[in-house]
Parts: C-alpha cells; sequence; structure tokens
C-alpha cells in the first residue's frame, strides 16, 4: 500500500485539488506523513523514557532507529485495522515486528493511544498555523501598500448596497488591514493555548508511568517543542473548537474581502477585478466572459470552514473522560479546515497581488452620484440657516422627488420655498463635491498603516521548513506533488 | 418586561406579526391546555372511567379565567415541571375533589405535544395562505413582464440578455413546490399525542385506545397508536421545509436588493413616505428584503437546532425535546413573518424597465457574444469561433471599443459578416431564446395547480 489507488475527497483530486487546498498543507495531513509523525512521537516518548531509566537504554535506541514508516509492513498495518478496529495498536504491532531483540515491547509503554494522536495533532496544527501565519502576513503587507496607494483616491461609500456617503478607497483597504490584523493578533494566544502535548495515560491519572509521570511529560513536551498541559484533555477539547472557531474568522474576513471585490467588478459598478489573464475563461458558450470566480471560490471554502466550527463546538461536549463520539470529528474537521483555509490564504494571496482598480470608473462613479451622496454635508450647510432637522426633511423631500422625476436635486433644491433667495448655486455645488466631504478618511488611512505596520514589527517572522516524504527513496511512490 | 424582539410593543412586529404572536401568546397556550384536559375528562366520564360529574366540574373551570394565575406562576418558580403548576391550578378551582380527576393517566408531554401540533397546523394555514398569495403577485409579475427584456447575471457578471418575466416564472417553480410540499407536511403533521409515561397507555386503563382516539378527536386531531414522544422527525421535516420556504424568499428578496443598487436600479421593493437613514437624506435602502435575508437565516439555524434535537435517548429525552420546544415557536414566527415580508414587498414592487434596458448596453454589445459565437460557428466551426472571440473580446476591451466596432475592423470577421448579419448586436433585446414561451408555460401550468389547490390545508 503505498500509493492510493482511489481519490475521492476534492482536496485529493489530481485535477481541482489546487482550488481547495496545496500541496504544502496536504503534507501536513496525508496519511502517510501522519504515520511518521506517530511513529516520531512514540520515538519521542521511548527516548524521553529511556533518559529517566522508565525503559531501557539499548531499547530506546532500536526504537528510534526502526520508528521509520518506510521499514514497515504497510499492508500489515492496514489489514490489522480491518480486524482489529483499532486505529493505532496495527501500526505499533508493524514496528515491533522490525525491532530486534524484542525491544518492541517497550513502545508505548503506558500510554494511552490518544497520548499519541493527540499529541500529532497539536504537532499538525503547529505547522497549521506557521502556514496560515505566513500567509496572513504576506496579505497584510500588500493590503498596507494598497491602503497607501489609494489614500487619496476619492470613491462612493456604499451602506444598504446603497450609495451612501463619499470615502477614499484607501479607507476601505484600510479597515480591511485592521481586520487581517487582528487576525493575525488572534493566532498568538492560540499558539500559546493550543500547542501542547498529550501524555496522561488511560483516563488521565498517569497511572501507567509511577511517580515519573510529571517529569516524564515535562521533557517528552520538550522534546517535541510543544509546552506541557497541566491535566489530560482528552475529552477536553476547547482548544480544538478555538482553533476551528479562529480559522472561521480568519476564512470570513477572506471571504468578505472577496465579496466586496466581486460586487465591486459587477458589469455595472466596475471599480474593481480579481486578477486576469488571457486563457483565464469564464463561459463555455458567452465568450465575453470575465468572472470573479477566484474570489467566488474563496468564498466557498469560508462557508465550509464555518460549517466546520460548529461541529467543533460539538465535539466539546464529551462524556466521562474519553468519548471517541466527540473526538473523531475532529479527524475530519481539523484537516478540512486546515486545507481549506490554506487553499483560500493561497487565492487571496493571488487575488490581493494581482487585483486591478479600475480609477477611471471610480471617478466617473463618484462624480455620477455627487449630488446624492453628498446630502448629509449638503443638509449640515443648509442647517446653518434653517435648522438641521428642517433640513434633513427638505433634502430627504427633494431627493425622493430628484430619484422619481429623474430631475437634478439642485434644481429642484433651489425652488424649495424653504431655500429659495436664501442659498446660491454655486455654494451648493462647492457643497457637495464628495472630495470634500471624505471626513478624515485619509487621516484614518494613514493611522492604521502606521499602527499596523508598528505592531507587526513586535513578532519575528515564521520559517517553513519543507517536509520530506517519509516513503522517498523506498521506491514507494508518493502522490503529493510537490 | 418584553426582553425578546418577537413581542417588543413599541417597535412592534419587525420580527414577528400579530397573527403568528396569537397563536403562540402564552395565555392562549394554556387555554389549548386546559381544552385538551377538558376533553380528556369528558372522553373518560363517556366511558365510564371518570365520574360524569367530575368531568363536567373539569369542563366547567377549564378556562383561564376561573384559573389562580397568581398562584400557578408561584407554582412555577417552585416545580420545575412545565404543566403540574397548571394542572394545580385547576384542579383547586374545581369543587368537591373533582379535580383529582384531571389528567388521569395522561402524561405532560401528551399534553404540550398535541398542542404543539395545534400551533403547528395554525400556522401552516397562513403559510399555505401567504405562499399562494406570493404565487398570485408572482404570476402577476411574469406575465407583465414576460416581454421586459433585462441582462442575465452569471458570477455577479452580465451574462445574456433574459427577460424580467423569466426570472420570476423560476422564482414561481420554486414557491409552488413548496404550496406542495406544505400541502404534504400539513397532511402528515395532524397525529395528537395521548399515551401516557413510556408510550404504553399504562395508567389509560383497558380502554386507553378509545379514550386517545375520542380524545384527539375532539381537538380536530388525528390518533396513533404509536407514541411520537422521541420520534420527532415529523417536527424535523416541518423546519426544513420551513427553511426550504424561507430560503427562497430571502432568494428573491436578495435579488430585489442586488438589482436595487444605484449603479443597476432594475427593481426598488416599496418604499412609501418611509425615511431610510437618520442621517444621510437621500437613502432609499432596501430595508424589507434585508429583514427577509435575516429572518431566514434564523429559520434555517433552527432548522439545524431541530434536527440537532432528533436523536432522543430512551423513551423520554428533554434535552432534546427542550430544545425543540424552544425553536417551534421562533420557527414558525419567522417563517410567517418571512412570507408577510416578501408578499408586502412583491405586491409593490417598482420594476424599472428603462434601466433594465439600459443596463443590456453598458457591455457594448459583449452580451450577445453567445450569438455572434453561434452565427460564426457554421463558417469557422464553434471552437475556432470561441478563441476568435475572446481574443476580440479581450482587445475591444482594452481599446474601449463596442464588440460591433471590433468585429467590423477584424480582417476576417469583417470579411465574413455584413453589417445586415450584425444587427443582433444593436438589439440585444431579441436574444431571449425561448425566455416568452417558457413563461407563458409556467404561468398556464400554475394557473391548472392553482385551481386544484383547497382552500385550507
Amino acid at each position: 500500500m503505498t500509493t492510493c489507488d482511489l481519490k475521492s475527497h476534492i482536496v485529493d483530486s489530481g485535477f481541482y485539488s489546487n482550488g481547495y487546498a496545496t500541496s504544502e498543507v496536504r503534507t501536513i495531513f496525508c496519511d502517510i506523513y501522519r504515520y511518521q509523525r506517530w511513529l516520531d512521537v512514540e520515538a519521542a516518548l521511548a527516548v524521553t523514557q529511556a533518559e529517566l531509566g522508565i525503559i531501557p537504554e539499548w531499547a530506546a535506541e532500536i526504537i528510534l532507529e526502526k520508528a521509520q514508516l518506510k521499514y514497515l509492513d504497510l499492508n500489515a498495518i492496514r489489514e490489522g485495522i480491518k480486524t482489529s478496529s483499532h486505529s493505532l495498536i496495527p501500526l505499533l504491532c508493524a514496528l515491533r515486528t522490525v525491532c530486534p531483540r524484542d525491544a518492541g515491547q517497550f513502545i508505548h509503554f503506558g500510554a494511552t493511544t490518544q497520548d499519541i494522536q493527540d499529541t500529532a495533532q497539536s504537532l499538525e496544527i503547529k505547522d497549521v498555523l506557521d502556514i496560515v501565519e505566513r500567509d496572513l502576513v504576506q496579505i497584510i503587507n500588500r493590503v498596507s501598500v494598497l491602503a497607501g496607494k489609494y489614500r487619496d483616491t476619492v470613491t462612493i461609500g456604499r451602506t444598504h448596497a446603497q450609495h451612501a456617503l463619499p470615502m477614499t478607497l484607501g479607507l476601505k483597504f484600510a479597515v480591511w488591514l485592521d481586520e487581517l490584523w487582528r487576525n493575525y493578533e488572534r493566532l498568538q494566544p492560540l499558539r500559546e493555548r493550543l500547542l501542547v502535548s498529550q501524555l496522561f495515560g488511560g483516563v488521565g491519572t498517569m497511572d501507567a508511568f509511577s511517580e515519573q509521570g510529571i517529569n516524564l511529560l515535562a521533557k517528552f513536551s520538550e522534546k517535541l517543542g510543544l509546552k506541557a498541559p497541566n491535566t489530560a484533555w482528552h475529552a477536553s477539547r476547547d482548544r480544538a473548537a478555538e482553533f476551528l472557531s479562529v480559522m472561521a474568522i480568519i476564512s470570513g474576513t477572506m471571504a468578505r474581502i472577496a465579496n466586496e471585490i466581486r460586487c465591486l467588478s459587477r458589469n455595472e459598478i466596475g471599480e474593481m477585478e480579481e486578477p486576469f489573464k488571457m486563457g483565464k475563461i469564464g463561459s463555455s458558450t458567452m465568450p465575453h466572459k470575465r468572472n470573479p470566480e477566484m474570489c467566488e471560490q474563496a468564498i466557498v471554502l469560508a462557508r465550509l470552514i464555518k460549517s466546520n466550527a460548529a461541529l467543533g463546538f460539538e465535539a466539546m461536549i464529551n462524556e466521562h473522560e474519553r468519548d471517541y463520539r466527540a473526538v473523531r470529528l475532529e479527524w475530519v474537521t481539523i484537516a478540512d479546515s486546515s486545507h481549506f483555509i490554506c487553499g483560500q490564504l493561497s487565492i487571496m494571496k493571488a487575488i490581493m497581488e494581482g487585483l486591478i482598480i479600475y480609477d477611471n470608473t471610480i471617478r466617473k462613479n463618484v462624480d455620477n452620484a455627487a449630488t446624492f451622496i453628498s446630502t448629509e454635508a449638503l443638509m449640515f450647510y443648509l442647517g446653518t440657516k434653517i435648522g438641521k432637522q428642517t433640513a434633513h426633511h427638505v433634502v430627504y423631500e427633494i431627493c425622493m422627488e430628484a430619484i422619481e422625476s429623474k430631475k437634478p436635486v439642485l434644481d429642484l433644491l433651489l425652488k424649495h420655498p424653504e431655500i429659495e433667495g436664501k442659498f446660491e448655486r454655486e455654494e451648493l455645488i462647492e457643497t457637495i463635491d464628495p472630495g470634500r466631504h471624505i471626513g478624515l478618511s485619509k487621516e484614518l488611512t494613514d493611522l492604521t498603516i502606521n499602527a499596523v505596520s508598528a505592531n507587526m514589527q513586535k513578532y519575528s517572522p515564521v520559517t517553513i521548513s519543507e517536509r520530506i516524504c517519509p516513503l522517498k527513496n523506498t521506491g514507494g511512490a508518493c502522490e503529493v506533488k510537490r | 418586561m418584553n426582553a425578546h424582539p418577537i413581542d417588543f410593543e413599541i417597535n412592534q412586529h419587525v420580527f414577528s406579526t400579530a397573527e403568528l404572536n396569537s397563536i403562540f401568546d402564552e395565555r392562549t397556550r394554556y387555554q389549548r391546555w386546559l381544552d385538551f384536559e377538558a376533553s380528556l375528562a369528558g372522553v373518560q366520564a363517556e366511558l365510564g372511567i371518570i365520574p360524569t360529574e367530575a368531568a363536567l366540574e373539569i369542563k366547567r373551570k377549564a378556562k383561564l379565567e376561573h384559573i389562580d394565575l397568581e398562584a400557578v406562576h408561584s407554582g412555577y418558580q417552585k416545580s420545575r415541571n412545565s404543566i403540574v403548576p397548571l394542572l394545580n391550578g385547576l384542579k383547586a378551582a374545581c369543587q368537591q375533589g373533582y379535580g383529582e380527576y384531571v389528567h388521569y393517566g395522561a402524561t405532560t408531554q401528551d399534553v404540550i405535544d398535541t398542542s404543539e401540533i395545534l400551533e403547528i397546523r395554525d400556522t401552516l394555514q397562513i403559510v399555505y395562505r401567504d405562499l399562494r398569495a406570493i404565487e398570485a403577485q408572482c404570476l402577476g409579475l411574469a406575465e407583465r413582464h414576460k416581454n421586459t427584456p433585462m441582462a442575465a447575471r452569471t458570477h455577479g457578471q452580465q451574462a445574456l440578455p433574459t427577460t424580467f418575466g423569466f426570472k420570476v416564472s423560476i422564482w414561481l417553480g420554486e414557491i409552488r413546490r413548496h404550496i406542495e410540499r406544505v400541502k404534504h407536511i400539513s397532511s402528515a403533521l395532524r397525529v395528537g399525542q395521548l399515551s401516557g409515561a413510556v408510550g404504553t397507555m399504562a395508567a389509560l386503563g383497558p380502554r386507553a385506545f378509545e379514550v386517545a382516539q375520542r380524545t384527539l378527536k375532539s381537538q380536530g386531531l388525528e390518533y396513533s397508536p404509536l407514541a411520537w414522544h422521541t420520534s420527532r422527525d415529523l417536527i424535523g421535516e416541518l423546519s426544513s421545509v420551513f427553511s426550504l420556504v424561507g430560503t427562497t424568499c430571502a432568494k428573491i428578496a436578495n435579488e430585489i436588493f442586488q438589482l436595487q443598487k444605484i449603479e443597476i436600479g432594475e427593481l426598488r421593493e416599496p418604499s412609501g413616505k418611509a425615511a431610510s437613514s437618520s442621517t444621510m437624506p437621500h437613502k432609499q435602502n432596501p430595508v424589507i428584503c434585508q429583514r427577509i435575508v435575516a429572518l431566514s437565516r434564523h429559520v434555517r439555524h433552527l432548522s439545524g437546532t431541530i434536527m440537532e434535537s432528533l436523536p432522543h435517548e430512551h423513551e423520554r429525552d428533554a434535552r432534546c425535546l427542550w430544545a425543540e420546544w424552544l425553536a417551534v415557536p421562533q420557527l414558525c414566527i419567522y417563517t410567517g413573518t418571512t412570507l408577510n415580508y416578501t408578499l408586502n414587498v412583491l405586491s409593490g414592487l417598482n420594476v424599472l424597465e428603462e434601466n433594465m434596458l439600459k443596463n443590456l448596453y453598458v457591455q457594448k454589445h459583449f452580451i450577445v457574444s453567445e450569438w455572434l459565437l453561434f452565427r460564426l460557428s457554421h463558417t469557422l466551426g464553434k471552437m475556432a469561433a470561441m478563441d476568435k472571440l475572446r481574443d476580440l473580446s479581450k482587445e475591444a476591451r482594452e481599446g474601449g471599443k463596442s464588440l460591433k466596432e471590433a468585429v467590423i475592423s477584424d480582417p476576417v470577421l469583417g470579411e465574413l459578416l455584413g453589417v445586415e448579419d450584425i444587427s443582433m448586436l444593436d438589439h440585444p433585446e431579441r436574444y431571449i431564446g425561448q425566455a416568452v414561451k417558457i413563461v407563458e408555460q409556467t404561468v398556464e401550468s400554475i394557473r391548472q395547480q392553482r385551481a386544484a389547490d383547497c382552500e385550507e390545508v
């Protein structure tokens, strides 16, 4: 069993995988990599136990040497799982088989299955968080550049999908930037809380580790680069639920940005467009089509990730000291959400990198909308002479009349009994110039760019080393294309 | 104190309607429970299980006005049962110890489940009525606008011309399927509950079947010897149907919301004199459409809660049951309110035909690129024509030219096509395929189905 013949999950599709995951994240959850990680955890356990004199040193040396998936009989493991219905023992049996001098007797000495699998899961999550953090930083940097570049570009602010007031495009990007930054910040405490080992035995009492248990846990954790938790978390799954929630929040931010780009790329608005290059096909029957499909895919992934977050809460409800009905949900949700978030971030990086901004259309749209989107300013200006509430009433009436009759607002306004004779056309034209009513758009943009940039200085960038297939050079072809 | 927006009295009926609230009103529900108890006692007297005098007294006193609600209120502070304090109130109101015969062999859940079914049936009448009224509005829109051309959109981008009536026909199909779903679920959801603590009817005596049948019949319900205390699949099915109904409303509302964007301006929900913004006097927001979308999200999530609550354990499982009992009133009220709003929006919908036509030209002929593709397929072959037009579209876009200009000035296509040949480019409204016929067939078919509808479900 060195290749997988059937690949029915979309993340493993030879054709569509890239829309849902990246090769990089698939090397975390691929079952071959995953089994090697379990073996690494078992080896770390044996070595630590030898250091503490719990098992003989010679045995630990053999286990460490043989705990390589390439030495094990994968078919035997697969058959063993079918027969035993146990998720770990067949792997351990295969390891034992290849250990000389019966060193295999000292494998998994006092641990419970979930100790190994949960510890490995923490290591997997750590790798996922590294990718997420790296990609978030790249997106943050790019959006920061965009915010600076479009700091002064006046555009239409919209509420209820209707024109509201003028603002700058830079400010729109700055709001994204701030949200992106908060997501980055969320990752830090997440690492603190989540990245812990598990080594407490059958019901969390460390019964099989004797008085060495707590010391063993500390050294074992240190060896794996994880923190040692105070108590077992076999049935305490808030960490996984938090991971899934934070991934849902991050993907939600991405989906909101993607949706905004999709909305603004409607033909009738035409202010932005996701990257386009010749060869990208929008329709199989309408040659003119250019569709925002990357944005749409980012939203699809957010919806999937969001659903998994709900399952994370479901998996928190565990009974007694262990409950597989809850924990086994995580085998699906954590892998899926990790695949999807990394796939989504990779799409978002490409979108932000090549985002097309149509300055001319933005200007044209603002000019067309000028009278309506500056009504707040108009109201305040008129209010100086006729009172603000009266002005709201007058401007509302005039606007509704203008929408119905298609007559220019100012023409109608200057004839209104409350206004006639009190104001000149020129002063009103000046009053409604959208560029004059962007409030503190520019200042807020600067402030956000600077704050995010200062905050980013506090953290050092993550480095990600390439994962090598555990079966490489053994003749076992691996399906993961790097 | 009214802490739930359903019950707000000042900003009233934003998330509910008076009609729906009256079904789930607390006092109405208590009276419904009392009615059940009175019927049960009456039937048990007929069958000689309890004294006739007792049944008469219970029937006389099973009116909220005879019950000391203060006492019931303080009873609920002490008891954790959902119905015992009310039964104690009824017992206390009955003279000569006849109150001892109240709730004789029934279990709490018999009463509340039966009441829930009655509430659901009242809701279903409203849902059925409003769905049909929405269908009537859509029939009118589809017919009036079967020839009104507009841009069809895929991926949020203009795709090909269509007609507004055609768009509405698609809605019509969905709504009709919902009407059929409602008929079906209504025919299934008419079985009450009366089978005692674990469904064996142990305390209902040797004539238990007759007791149950006659009592439920008096409530206008049917009877099944099988208890459904822990079998809630029909409630699950109801919530799915309501989710589907609410989601169709949300889909229509979202379409209006999108097409009301200033740059598109093809539809507008009726606004009357309603002001939209506290600080931007020009604003006309699609407020009702947004409420519909918001409410339908709740409906879907309540359906999720109800689905979660289906796997009951053993013969009674309050963890599941109470989650469902809490969800059902909201589910019904939100679904009904969504329909009410949708009906209002569609009844006064502004269709801005001028803008629909104008938008067909936004893309300078690109919207009929498919027509051109098939026009050229005869001579160039479809795949070659596709490649050619894709290149041409990109060039034209980048050069700010219309597709027509690009075609005429192209050395290959210019030769192949005369000005006459490309007249369709100037009339995208003609490239609507079979849209009009599809609308006509849909309208005709739905009218026939409506004729076969009954008044109530």
